[in-house]
């Protein structure tokens, strides 16, 4: 996973109207109008969400009949799951290193 | 329902050390370039720090002196545990949960645990995607934290 990927999932999480629409697909697949429908904003503001989080990875679409499903995708999610995990490798070896540099283990 | 990240790690010191260079000194072995918010501007941090209490900001200073909160402080045990709400880069109604655990070895090393749980408040959808995400931990510990534990 690039380093631009989970940025851009973080990125595209940190609008709170756009967690909500984010959240609102937890429940499954929805059309743009159902979600718009729940949620405080327009129409044409709720399309604009689901681009940028599709854009990131987190939202997939799929047209069923005349409609268009938007629904979460699991691999973007994953994404972000690895990126948690490494990013925790990162910072306890660097804080293992620091623990190794100032403790001298003779004492 | 989603597992938490679960990672620990020993180190060549007594617990309250362990703690101490944690909390205390956590500006001087941070990540600060690759791990912050600081980061996605394409320049390093210019520190972190834990106020050491409960209710205290763990924060982040950026490279233009804006500050970034990244949690609260939930609990607050020197030598035993520190626990903070978890939401860099996310606003801090939607935070994960971190619990840092040290535990006294009985060579007079200390075994860190850290915690990352509630990530699942993304989606709970995350559950289904555990079975394809087994591989991973196990390498990295091998391959990462065995040689930095030799030093």
């Amino acid at each position: 996973m690039t380093y631009e990927t989970h940025h851009e999932i973080l990125a595209a999480l940190a609008d709170p109207t756009r967690r909500r629409v984010f959240e609102a697909l937890r429940r499954g697949p929805h059309p743009v109008g159902a979600l718009a429908a729940t949620l405080p904003v327009s129409r044409p503001a709720v399309s604009q969400h689901l681009r940028v989080l599709s854009d990131a990875g987190l939202v997939v679409v799929r047209q069923q009949g005349t409609r268009r499903l938007y629904a979460v995708n699991p691999e973007g999610l994953r994404a972000l799951r690895h990126w948690l995990d490494g990013f925790w490798d990162d910072v306890l070896t660097r804080f293992a290193d620091e623990i190794a540099k100032t403790e001298d283990p003779a004492a | 329902m989603t597992d938490p990240i679960i990672k620990s790690i020993d180190v060549p010191c007594l617990p309250e050390r362990a703690f101490e260079v944690f909390v205390t000194r956590i500006s001087t072995w941070w990540p600060l370039g690759g791990h912050s918010a600081s980061a996605s501007s394409g320049h390093a941090a210019r520190s972190i720090t834990i106020d050491p209490r409960v209710g205290g900001a763990v924060i982040e200073i950026m490279h233009d002196g804006a500050q970034d909160i990244w949690g609260e402080v939930l609990e607050f045990e020197p030598g035993r545990k520190l626990a903070t709400t978890w939401h860099p880069g996310a606003n801090k109604d939607a935070p994960t949960r971190l619990d840092i655990e040290f535990h006294a070895l009985p060579n007079g090393h200390c075994r860190v645990t850290l915690t990352h749980s509630g990530w699942e408040i993304w989606a709970d959808r995350a559950n289904e995607m555990r079975g394809n995400y087994s591989t991973g931990w196990d390498t990295v510990f091998g391959q990462c934290f065995g040689p930095a534990c030799a030093v």
